[in-house]
């Protein structure tokens, strides 16, 4: 693919990006608002609040502040966080990677058989238990265990470094689940390769070989499935954030969510889709190098 | 025992766990002494409402674009670049847009659907493009079979099964979503609670059998569904 469609593309998810967020702030309240007396404002073009929220957003009006000024505000809150956000999800992977390697390659070897299904059970159980749950228990764990289950309050001195397994094992739990799946289908395809049967057939075939030689070729997938991943986990993780009271991206667009404070939130869906417009042009600049 | 003995044994299994996990919020009360029970049913009827909601919508809104996407493709590249954003920032910003004091389940519905609906596009797209080459469709095309006839007896049979597997696993995701955001506060406006919003409470109640008790059966319930989903694809 072209760089130039890359750039188109990315242009595209950024545009999107803003139009949601655009639409939310303009013309959803037009529909779902109601009038003093309860009735729906739904039939009408715009009402005044949303006319309001409207030209403040375009820096216009009595309740205008300056574009430019609310992007800066926002950005001395957003980007400060990103390295906080990013530290539990590179730990993530580094665990999540061996384990979906190890647990795709044992469905592999015999695939179909009692150990492909127990796995298979394991992480379909694993992707479908709320976050919120995967997150408590792992609080619990970590506390049992005698570490911090919770960051904030920790992060000064060698709090941080202890503070951080908590948030990093639920993401690579989050995580686990789809790079299993892959994991499991390039090793599926490793082990059906010309280069695997004539090694079976010289009496060579063994679990070591198949890990020395086959790893880089059955975790292709997975990899890149993480780097793709990645916006979403660094500033969409507001829920492992909130529970361990991580001071990450997550924390902050939750907390001004719950407060109506659009703009920061709106802030960080800019951030989030310009992350991934970068990755999205980087990555296959990176692979063609 | 043949396999379908297999099978019954594990689903009755299954059946009886779940039932046992659902149990545990009639064991306790919440903070005012009454029957958690109740009150949990109440939150899951509105959570599983929301998700049912959310994926009929973005359901709806997913097969439209796949079937504008074979006119213009550029719908799919809107489908794509919505895959790329993380859904719960979009959720967050969309709901966070409600007007402060008002009902937020419609702003729920709408941002659910909004982060839902470019999956389902991408595979129904994909359905699509295979039963359209079909050779018994292009040979309906060549004997001048009308638009509506050749949806209705080639394309629509051909991405019925692929959808309804994946409006499954939206519909997972969807209560998945809706959880979390009730859980940060997004939620139902009160007194409407969700399963989000018990867990919520319990948590900040710092009781922990009353935080399981309601945890529990939630993730039994999503992960009976989940795998339910799985078989079915």
């Amino acid at each position: 693919m072209s760089l130039l469609r890359r750039l188109r593309d990315a242009a595209g998810g950024w545009l999107v990006a803003l139009l949601v967020v655009a639409v939310a702030q303009t013309a959803l309240p037009a529909v779902f608002s109601t009038d003093d007396t309860g009735a729906r404002l739904g039939g009408c073009p715009v009402s005044e609040t949303t006319l309001d929220v409207g030209l403040a957003w375009a820096g216009l009006g009595p309740n205008a502040r300056s574009p430019i000024a609310g992007c800066a505000t926002a950005a001395s809150l957003v980007l400060p966080r990103l390295p906080w956000s990013a530290l539990p999800f590179l730990i993530a992977c580094g665990v999540a990677l061996p384990g979906a390697s190890a647990l795709g390659l044992l469905g592999a070897w015999r695939s179909g058989g009692v150990v492909d299904r127990a796995v298979t059970a394991t992480v379909i159980a694993l992707a479908a238990i709320p976050g919120v749950a995967v997150a408590l228990l792992i609080q619990a764990g970590v506390r049992a265990a005698g570490l911090p289950g919770l960051g904030a309050g920790t992060l000064d001195g060698r709090g941080w470094a202890l503070s951080v397994i908590g948030p990093s094992l639920t993401l690579a739990c989050g995580l686990l689940p789809g790079l299993t799946r892959l994991a499991r289908a390039g090793w599926r395809d490793v082990l059906a390769s010309a280069w695997w049967a004539n090694a079976r057939a010289e009496g060579r075939a063994s679990l070591r070989l198949a890990v020395q030689f086959g790893a880089t070729a059955a975790m292709h997938a997975p990899v890149q499935q993480l780097v793709w991943a990645a916006p979403r986990w660094i500033v969409g993780a507001a829920v492992v954030e909130t529970v361990f009271g991580w001071p990450g991206v997550g924390t902050l667009l939750a907390r001004h969510a719950a407060a109506g404070d659009a703009p920061v939130v709106a802030f960080g869906v800019t951030v989030a889709a310009a992350f991934a417009a970068l990755l999205s042009v980087a990555v296959p600049a990176t692979e063609r190098a | 025992m043949t396999p379908w003995r297999w099978r019954m044994a594990w689903v009755t299994f299954t059946a009886l766990a779940v039932a046992a996990i659902i149990g545990l919020p009639w064991t306790l009360t919440d903070a005012w002494g009454r029957p958690l029970g109740p009150r949990w049913l109440s939150a899951g009827a509105t959570t599983l409402t929301t998700a049912s909601i959310a994926t009929v919508t973005a359901g709806a809104l997913g097969v439209a674009v796949a079937a504008l996407s074979r006119r213009w493709f550029g719908a799919l590249r809107i489908a794509d670049a919505g895959l790329w954003v993380p859904p719960l920032v979009v959720q967050l910003a969309i709901v966070a847009s409600a007007p402060a004091g008002e009902d937020r389940t419609p702003w729920l519905y709408t941002a659910l659907a909004v982060t839902l609906w470019p999956g389902i596009a991408r595979r129904v797209a994909d359905d699509l493009a295979r039963a359209i080459h079909d050779p018994a469709h292009e040979t309906a095309v060549m004997l001048g079979l009308d638009r509506i006839t050749r949806w209705r007896e080639h394309l629509a049979p051909a991405i019925a099964p692929n959808l309804a597997a994946v409006l499954g696993m939206t519909f997972t995701s969807a209560m998945l979503a809706e959880i979390a955001l009730a859980f940060l506060g997004l939620g139902p406006s009160p007194p409407a609670a969700s399963w989000g919003t018990l867990a919520a409470e319990a948590r900040s109640r710092g009781d922990a059998a009353l935080l399981w008790a309601t945890l529990a059966p939630i993730g039994a319930v999503s992960v009976t569904l989940a795998w339910a989903t799985d078989d079915a694809r």
